[in-house]
């Protein structure tokens, strides 16, 4: 035996191990803060806020500029992305796959920002700290964002999971809630958010949401709803709002000093690709003269004009010309690609206010009522007004004229106008190969159904 | 950030920039303690037992999770210093049998993702810094542990010039840490949890070593090693309704593609067809997926021979993997054959007349025609587009002139010219870029996103061809 060696190694620290808990707890992290502590005061609690603002428009490509702005404007008559490009020509072709990224997008980002206003609103409600007056502020606008948010998702899905709450366990396995109950959702945090914001803005800028705010976008979908007594009443209230004034210089609409504004999105990441204004702007607006746009009109889009006078086609277009080719225009309602910020992202304005009003009240067959907003629009465009005697059919097809004109590019609202009144067929398919009413809701992501059993895809989709 | 300056040797003053620009503040505190006991036990150099046992704790868990116990048992036998192998089997120099199993422990993770917390927004909004949610927050984690099995036996015959080492080993782990999938309307894709799926990675190993010819001026030495890996899901808890059922099957892979199943391009129209596997009269991926393969590869290894005559030596290596993989035509960024955009020659194959009979759809330029669809919803992400990537490579051809016997006079210890050439020949079927990146953006290859985009910046592996004198003072 006198070769066998044993080596034994013992630290006698094993015997003491449970007293050593303490080397190995750490101190909460510098950089962030633990959910009971940002609720304990009005300032991280609206910090909990403004981050969710932030997000929104933070970054190029994201759900709450260039994809919404964007992408359902190729869907419909607008514009589209100039080249061949794989990912947009589904929008324009209408021939979204389920693998079209930014669909995938369209549907998962507004989701990670409502987790965000569930989260703001349930650490409001467990807080007893937050003083009661920044509370009920912070409490209506997530409530207001939180609408906005189901508002787009619900207008490009169809029904969407309707989460209310930050348990993403449960979450994640929701099966879709019918449209209305979706839309019913979305009034009533309106009407919250309706009854808990102030008039006056929580800054100098019109960068978050207000009581006025809240009403335009409830003005909205009551006219989406067709609850046309609702729609009138609401954007009635928008448009008797001192606040409020039609920019009479069609050039000034889309500044950050916009009187029009209802609410805008700040620029906030300015230093990322040199000192940009809007994502908007930065993506359409050509490097230099001699560049081609990325982003042009459908040509039909051009010959919609009644007349070439129209203010709107002056300013709120750019012609191109090619080398080779006809003249191409672009949007051109953001007019700063980079430079000294003088311009925000528009997301509500008064303009949609009347328009809103002109449809509502000519379903009620308010005629003369409709025809006098529409012409608010018209004069500010430079155009003659309505001509007398219209039927209520044909001041339908003036509004819906007039909005394609005016908020082209703007949120997809072009895109969610026809489907609203059933004309996507009958409207795209004259110019567009193979429109059909399935092409109406968007696919669900593939990224989505793999990952949660109980979405079923919308027809026409695989 | 500091900037506007006026000299530059003020630049480690902050308080000397006109301007400063906070860019990013991180910090993160991470504490690890271990104690460690291990028994060595050697008789003669032939029996070996090893015993260890560490207990471990990580900052990294929450309350209650901190700490985990590990260890492992090992041993070998030196049978080729046994009485009777010495007798009876003389051409054995070495004969070893080693075999070990433990349990390891894993907190390779970020730091606090136990705890539920918001960190500030990258811009500041209206003036006002933001907070966001930072994850989706899981306080419920702990120690992955790994359980590991290793079998391995050495052998050399004839004096060592001929050594073989093979060797199994069989990893099982029930508890990774792996961020679990979730759906995004949850608001997050994923979080930090113990996968609760027992996963087993095995795989046998060969190991060759031969000196083939031992003279004064000329040597020639080969090494060939082979690898089998294997992977298998053997059980997981709630799979059908996890996040994770579409993407996983028990007792396949845990690295599965799934797709559609081509069947072939109709004769009459043009058009690709595929299987519908639940027989509902539609193609869809929620019914018609079927498992096209997997990204691990079969076996893979390499063969290397060293020549050595006087001052010259040459040596070439091979390397050859067995594998399938997604080709040209694979995910979401794949144009329909006829669109302005190049394609594969394979695009020479087409079907173009009633009554061909091919494999590759018509092409067409509207985005309406049923080629089209078929091509942009399920062609692209079938088994059509799935191949056999399996390669063999001359993977480096070096040869060598050792100069140091002319410059010993300059004092220079070591000198050498050589011309060497790497990615020289490649014989190969796959129907992409390159067999060894797949001309394919392998980040986009899990099984839960099937659907990857098509590299289409890919830098292929290149062709290199260096000349070089190499002098060491």
């Amino acid at each position: 035996m006198k070769h066998i060696i044993i080596y034994i190694f013992f630290f006698a620290g094993f015997l003491f191990l449970g007293s050593c808990k303490k080397y190995v707890e750490v101190d909460p992290p510098r950089t962030s803060l633990s959910d009971e502590l940002v609720f304990t005061d009005d300032k991280t609690a609206e910090s909990s806020l403004t981050g969710l603002y932030s997000t929104m428009n933070s970054y190029s490509s994201s759900f709450a500029n260039t994809q919404a702005n964007f992408y359902p404007s190729m869907s419909a008559d607008d514009f589209h992305v100039a080249t061949a490009n794989t990912t947009s020509d589904e929008f324009k072709e209408n021939g979204l796959t389920i693998g079209n990224s930014v669909v995938s997008g369209l549907w998962s980002q507004p989701y990670s920002l409502i987790y965000h206003a569930n989260a703001v609103i349930e650490g409001l409600n467990k807080s007893t700290t937050v003083s009661l007056a920044k509370s009920t502020q912070l409490m209506g606008e997530a409530k207001f964002l939180r609408a906005f948010f189901y508002f787009h998702l619900v207008n490009y899905f169809g029904d969407v999971p309707l989460i209310t709450n930050t348990d993403f366990l449960i979450n994640t396995s929701l099966p879709r809630t019918k449209a209305d109950l979706v839309y019913d959702a979305i009034i009533q945090d309106l009407l919250d958010a309706q009854a808990a914001l102030s008039d006056n803005y929580p800054q100098s800028e019109r960068i978050r949401a207000n009581k006025g705010a809240a009403t335009a976008l409830l003005a909205r979908v009551y006219l989406y709803r067709s609850q046309w007594d609702k729609a009138e009443t609401e954007s009635a209230k928008v448009i008797d709002d001192a606040k409020y004034v039609l920019q009479t210089n069609i050039n000034n609409v889309f500044l950050r000093t916009s009187t029009e504004a209802i609410w805008q999105l700040q620029a906030i990441n300015t230093s990322t690709a040199g000192p940009i204004n809007t994502w908007e702007g930065y993506s359409i607006i050509p490097i230099n003269a001699t560049t081609a746009p990325g982003y042009v009109m459908y040509p039909n889009f051009i010959s919609s004009f009644e007349s070439l006078t129209d203010k709107r086609y002056l300013n709120w277009l750019k012609a191109y010309t090619p080398a080779v080719g006809p003249i191409v225009f672009y949007p051109f309602k953001y007019k700063v690609r980079t430079g000294t910020v003088t311009e925000y992202s528009m997301v509500l304005r008064k303009a949609e206010q009347y328009l809103i009003r002109a449809e509502a009240r000519a379903q009620l067959n308010n005629l003369s009522g409709a025809k006098s907003d529409i012409d608010e629009i018209r004069i500010r465009a430079g155009l003659p007004i309505l001509g007398a005697g219209l039927t209520k059919d044909q001041i339908l097809l003036a509004v819906e004229k007039e909005r394609k004109l005016e908020l082209f590019s703007e949120w997809g609202h072009r895109w969610f106008d026809l489907k609203r009144t059933g004309r996507v067929v009958t409207v795209l398919g004259a110019f567009k190969t193979a429109v059909s009413t399935d092409d109406q809701l968007y696919p669900i992501p593939l990224n989505a159904t793999l990952t949660n059993n109980n979405l079923v895809q919308n027809p026409g989709y695989f | 950030m500091g900037a506007g300056y006026s000299s530059d040797a003020l630049l480690k003053n902050r308080a000397a920039a006109t301007s400063l620009t906070l860019r990013n503040y991180n910090y993160s505190e991470y504490k690890y303690q271990a104690v460690y006991g291990r028994i060595n036990y050697d008789i003669k150099s032939k029996y070996i037992l090893n015993l260890t046992f560490r207990r471990d704790g990580s900052s990294r868990f929450g309350e209650g999770n901190k700490f985990g116990n590990f260890g492992a048992v090992g041993g070998a036998w030196v049978f080729s210093d046994e009485k009777f192998v010495e007798n009876n089997l003389s051409f054995l120099s070495l004969g070893k049998l080693r075999a070990s199993y433990g349990i390891t422990g894993n907190d390779q993770i970020g730091d606090y993702q136990y705890l539920d917390s918001w960190s500030s927004s990258t811009f500041p909004y209206g003036g006002q810094s933001g907070l966001s949610p930072a994850r989706a927050f899981n306080p419920n984690f702990s120690w992955e542990t790994n359980r590991k099995l290793d079998i391995s036996l050495e052998l050399g015959f004839l004096k060592d010039r001929v050594s073989l080492i093979t060797s199994y080993y069989n990893n099982r782990s029930d508890d990774q840490l792996v961020g679990q999938t979730l759906s995004p309307q949850s608001g997050f894709s994923s979080y930090t949890s113990n996968f609760p799926a027992l996963v087993e990675n095995k795989g046998l190993e060969f190991d060759l070593n031969t000196q083939n010819i031992k003279k004064k001026n000329f040597t020639w030495n080969t090494a060939f090693n082979i690898s089998f890996p294997g992977n298998k899901l053997l059980r997981y808890d709630n799979l059908a309704s996890s996040g994770d059922a579409s993407g996983y099957e028990v007792g396949k892979s845990t690295r599965i593609i799934k797709g559609f199943k081509f069947t072939g391009v109709n004769p009459n129209t043009g058009v690709p067809e595929f299987l519908d596997v639940n027989r509902d009269g539609l193609i869809n991926s929620a019914g018609d997926w079927v498992v096209l393969g997997q990204t691990l590869p079969k076996f893979f290894g390499g063969l290397s021979n060293e020549f050595k005559y006087k001052n010259l030596s040459l040596d070439i290596f091979f390397q050859f993997v067995k594998q399938e993989a997604p080709t040209i035509d694979w995910g979401p960024l794949a144009g329909a054959y006829g669109g302005m955009s190049n394609k594969s020659t394979a695009v020479l194959d087409r079907w173009r007349n009633p009554g061909d009979i091919t494999s590759i759809p018509r092409a067409t330029v509207t985005s309406t025609n049923a080629a089209n669809i078929a091509f942009r919803n399920f062609y692209r992400s079938s088994d059509a587009v799935w191949g056999d990537a399996s390669y063999l490579r001359l993977k480096n051809v070096s040869l060598r002139y050792d100069l140091s016997s002319l410059t010993k006079r300059w004092k220079i210890a070591a000198s050498s010219i050589y011309i060497q050439g790497q990615n020289l020949l490649t014989f190969t079927k796959y129907n992409g870029l390159d067999p060894e990146i797949n001309g394919f953006d392998r980040r986009f290859v899990f099984p839960i996103n099937p659907f990857g985009s098509v590299k289409t910046s890919a830098m292929p592996v290149l062709r290199t061809i260096a000349v070089g004198l190499n002098i060491s003072i």
